[in-house]
């Protein structure tokens, strides 16, 4: 055989077996081991709030009664006991309290009366609105500026984006935040906070000034790490060979960014959200604190504090549900993004 | 569209299809340029298969990027003129080389695994480039498909649609060059693409684009370090030392009668499957660095027929027999052994 | 809360061999010798009150001298019980400087530990010890930090254990990476062959293959640790009244902030120069570390 001849042989490959078939089937496994992780993680959370509650000195009774717990009967005693459920084994406090769970029955408030439930699904939609704005503010902010700094590291442009960048990753959210309230009190007479909160369906508008300015506070912070993390990577990126490659087919500088570089770059912006999403979290204690927003990171401030271990114990699952799911997703995206991740 | 040879005026026969005189590529620092390129003049013509041989940091890769205006800051060209079938390319703006990159020099590159973006398909990374030179959606389809045939690919359909961890690295080489030639260049810069592969893949693609390269008459410029590759497939060869080159002339005749003592000691370094069993031959030393070249002959610290002569000046690179042009003072007849 | 990019990946070969050009490479970084400059200031001013050199006593309080503004004699001017901002500044930088280092010890300990364990000893112990991480990751640092704090009480030290008992789990995560590298590298297996006892191949080996990484870490971590324990004293889940936290004088400040902007601006800025001022040398020494990743 000579050699043309052999270079006429067709070329095998595993393109034999048919990709699209083999590409939906990893995937769906994929999701399938990533769920069954989120909910072992999820159960771990359970029982790690469960005993760090419990096990730390004091408990309900001492919590609402304060000294005066001191003066009860013994008789009295063990009946406050056997209400809040001290005393039984703890894996038996346990099992009662996850039963109860997937009821959808998380207990009821000490400090309010009121079930938590109802508390956590008031709270909700308030942080749900909020970090969602925040993530975006901090999306656009940080992959905006990351890309300008990235096409022209060293310039003028480049600079200020990493001072901004510096500055928003040095100052605390809280001190964003009252910044921003101290200002807007005083330099523009402006209280969005003082009337009650407006959700969005009762008065948008209203309710899109009160969200905004906490959102923009916690936007700042993830938008600092977002940039960084977008024009490094845009810079890795533009090192590679495809990208000299596809300048090298003629193509416009711009679709070379957005086509190839951006794209590229999209796997650790992915994961840095990720991570700014799990800081978020925290983040709206802090800011609905501030801004006086009747959301669940308020919800969690004052249960522990007020030692009502019902709203906290629910409070926490629905964060740590909340964090695992868009870990979840992050995943999936990556898979979304990534064709090599799916074979 | 990109014209032919055959009807563009300004490509006869004899006339070249790329020009390059006296390029000089530096590396711009704030104490000034290091040279990494110095004074290269080369011509190929249509048709032709010229190799560009030497060390790595000999500076071909640097030419050739020169050539399509792909150098990254900060290193630059500093002098000298390419011109491809009469226009200039070395200054002109960027718009206007895009116009060329693709469709008139197309460019293969040595590491097929990044030269492909593994987010896209295949197909679609060979459509973007003929779209960007005005082909419609269909069109451009219809092309790559044609394309990837061509390069002799399997289930063109398929193949257009997978991903390139998905594809050998022979079959990624094979799409490189089909995205190289789909776009009808007269002139292909080949930057070690067999490199990465193994032997046999190796061959495959030589023969592979030997064949294209006949059937449509184009003009070649490949770079290797290999000279078992330059002397299967080139014509013309050019043997490049610390940035200039030193030997250039027609494949048999440098390898039979090399004028130059690095290309002499380059081919004594190939083993030999005939004859005697010796020591395989050395070249004692290292090139020179970029920033600190020795006076005179860059090659003379090295070489074994260096007189007190040659650390002067450097050689020019002057024709000498059998058309073969050496850079050297050292006529062969007086080489000591 | 924190946005620190604390757990970019990052793994550094060869941190004894330029021990010493490692402090100049620092310092040529712009980044490096801007963040150390502040540290230095910072630092300073922190000593200087624990050794008394303050211009008053931070709780002096002084009801003839409430809310006066910058002046000569109270440089930082006063807040409302008259006593005097920069002292109180000073002595909050102490505090928290104190409690990020010991937060910052914990973590790094029990971190190290965990990443060490999981990326030598691989298997079950590295399954374990990094779900144990994913699980403390999944729960929000401010409840660990709530649920300590409202259980052991208010004071620095337990401010500090809540934040380090959140952290550990990223220094077991940045320090596994190395592990694992190092471990399956050549001349530990060739080490390993020889017969050398694990603990002579962990710490004559391993450790100080991790020692670049860790100290960028660390550094990052104190900026973290500074932000979070600032942030659960703004909450008031820090030592209480009458206590000179930066927290605390910024959330009083917030109030006030119409009529004193001092009482509000000086904290607050003394907050950003700590947090700046780690970030910048973790950045600085991860660049003089391993160039090939600086950002310029």
């Amino acid at each position: 055989m000579t050699v043309e001849q052999a270079g006429a042989r067709p070329v095998a490959g595993r393109l034999a077996a048919g990709p699209t078939a083999s590409r939906g089937q990893a995937l769906a496994l994929r999701i399938a081991t990533r769920l069954g992780k989120a909910v072992l993680t999820l159960v771990g959370v359970a029982i790690v709030v469960f005993v760090v509650l419990r096990i730390l000195p004091g408990n309900q009774i001492t919590a609402s009664l304060g000294v005066n717990a001191g003066l009860l009967t013994k008789a009295q005693y063990a009946d406050l006991a056997h209400f809040y459920g001290i005393g039984k084994p703890l894996p038996q406090q346990f099992a009662q309290w996850a039963g109860a769970l997937l009821h959808g029955n998380m207990g009821v408030s000490d400090q309010s009366g009121r079930t938590v439930t109802s508390l956590i699904g008031a709270a909700l939609p308030v942080t749900l609105e909020l970090a969602v704005a925040a993530m975006l503010i901090g999306l656009v902010l940080g992959v905006g500026a990351g890309a300008v700094a990235a096409a022209a590291p060293g310039r003028p442009a480049d600079r200020a984006a990493r001072v901004v960048a510096l500055a928003g990753l040095g100052v605390p959210s809280f001190v964003i935040g009252s910044g921003l309230v101290a200002v807007l009190a005083a330099v523009f007479h402006y209280f969005p906070s003082s009337e009650g909160f407006a959700s969005l369906a009762s008065d948008p508008w209203l309710n899109i000034q009160q969200i905004f300015w906490p959102a923009l506070t916690l936007g700042l912070g993830i938008g600092a790490a977002i940039l960084r993390t977008t024009r490094g990577a845009m810079l890795d990126v533009a090192k590679q060979g495809f990208v000299r490659a596809a300048r090298g087919r003629g193509l416009q500088p711009r679709l070379v960014i957005i086509k190839h570089v951006l794209r590229n770059a999209m796997i650790p912006i992915l994961t840095m959200s990720g991570i700014q999403f799990g800081y978020l979290l925290g983040g709206t204690v802090v800011v609905e604190q501030i801004f006086v927003l009747p959301g669940l990171g308020r919800l969690l401030l004052t249960s522990v504090t007020g030692a009502d271990y019902a709203v906290a114990q629910g409070v926490t699952l629905v964060f740590a549900l909340g964090f695992i799911l868009v870990n979840l997703l992050t995943d999936v995206l990556y898979a979304v993004v990534d064709p090599r991740l799916r074979a | 569209m990109n014209t032919t040879l055959r009807t563009d005026p300004n490509v006869t026969s004899a006339s070249p299809v790329l020009a390059i005189r006296d390029l000089s590529v530096g590396l711009q620092t704030r104490s000034g340029a290091t040279e990494l390129v110095r004074g290269v003049s080369l011509d190929i013509r249509p048709g032709e298969r010229v190799g560009l041989v030497g060390e790595s940091g000999s500076g071909k890769s640097l030419t050739m990027l020169a050539v399509m205006g792909l150098l990254a800051s900060p290193v630059i060209v500093t002098g000298g003129s390419v011109t491809l079938g009469g226009t200039e390319l070395i200054g002109t703006p960027d718009r206007k080389l895009r116009a060329l990159r693709g469709s008139e020099i197309a460019m293969v590159y040595q590491d097929p695994m990044t030269s492909l973006d593994p987010l896209q398909r295949v197909g679609d990374q060979i459509a973007e480039g003929l779209r960007a030179h005005g082909a419609s959606r269909s069109e451009a389809g219809e092309r790559t498909l044609a394309a990837l045939a061509e390069v002799q690919l399997p289930h063109p359909h398929r193949l257009a649609r997978a991903y390139p961890h998905e594809l050998s690295g022979g079959m990624r080489q094979r799409v490189m060059i089909a995205a190289a030639l789909a776009g009808n260049p007269r002139l292909l810069l080949a930057d070690e693409p067999t490199t990465a592969l193994d032997v046999t893949i190796q061959r495959q693609i030589l023969a592979l684009v030997a064949r294209i390269q006949r059937a449509r008459n184009l003009a070649v410029l490949w770079v290797t370090h290999d000279l078992g590759v330059a002397a299967q497939f080139v014509q013309r060869l050019a043997v490049m030392y610390a940035g200039r080159i030193v030997e250039l002339g027609p494949t048999a005749a440098v390898f039979s009668a090399p004028q130059h003592p690095y290309t002499a000691a380059l081919l004594a370094a190939v083993p030999s499957t005939t004859g005697e069993r010796s020591a395989l031959g050395q070249i004692p030393g290292s090139p020179p660095e970029a920033g600190s070249l020795p006076p005179g002959c860059s090659f003379a610290p090295r070489c074994r027929q260096a007189r007190p002569g040659c650390t002067r000046a450097e050689p020019a690179l002057e024709e000498r027999t059998g058309g073969v042009a050496a850079a050297c003072y050292v006529p062969p007849a007086e080489w000591q052994a | 809360m924190a946005q620190l990019a604390a757990t970019e990946p990052l793994v550094v070969t060869n941190l004894g061999a330029s021990r010493r050009s490692l402090a100049a490479r620092l310092w040529s970084q712009p980044s490096g010798r801007a963040g150390l400059i502040i540290l230095a200031v910072m630092v300073l001013a922190g000593l200087a009150s624990l050794a008394g050199l303050v211009p008053d006593n931070p709780d002096a309080q002084n009801p003839a001298a409430t809310l006066r503004g910058p002046s000569a004699a109270h440089l930082f001017g006063t807040d409302q019980y008259g006593r005097d901002v920069l002292s109180r500044v000073m002595a909050g930088t102490v505090l928290s400087l104190q409690t990020a280092l010991l937060a910052v010890a914990i973590c790094a300990v029990l971190g190290t530990l965990g990443g060490v364990a999981a990326g030598y000893f691989g298997g079950v112990i590295s399954s374990i010890v990094t779900s144990v991480a994913d699980l403390i990751f999944a729960i929000p640092s401010i409840l660990l930090a709530l649920a300590i704090v409202s259980g052991l009480g208010a004071g620095w030290q337990n401010t500090a254990i809540a934040v380090g008992i959140s952290y550990t789990p990223i220094f077991i995560r940045v320090v596994r990476g190395p592990v694992l590298a190092i471990r399956n590298a050549d001349y530990v297996k060739a080490a390993r062959v020889l017969g050398f006892s694990r603990r002579r191949i962990l710490l004559r080996h391993v450790l100080p293959g991790v020692g670049g990484v860790l100290a960028v870490q660390v550094t990052l971590a104190l900026g973290w640790a500074v932000l979070i324990e600032a942030s659960l004293d703004f909450l008031g889940l820090g030592p209480p009244p009458p206590a000179a936290t930066l927290g605390l004088m910024v959330s009083d400040g917030t109030n006030i902030a119409g009529i004193a902007w001092w009482t509000l601006a000086f904290p607050a800025i003394a907050v950003v120069l700590l947090v700046l001022g780690f970030t910048l040398t973790g950045d600085g020494l991860r660049d003089a570390l391993d160039p090939s990743t600086a950002n310029s």
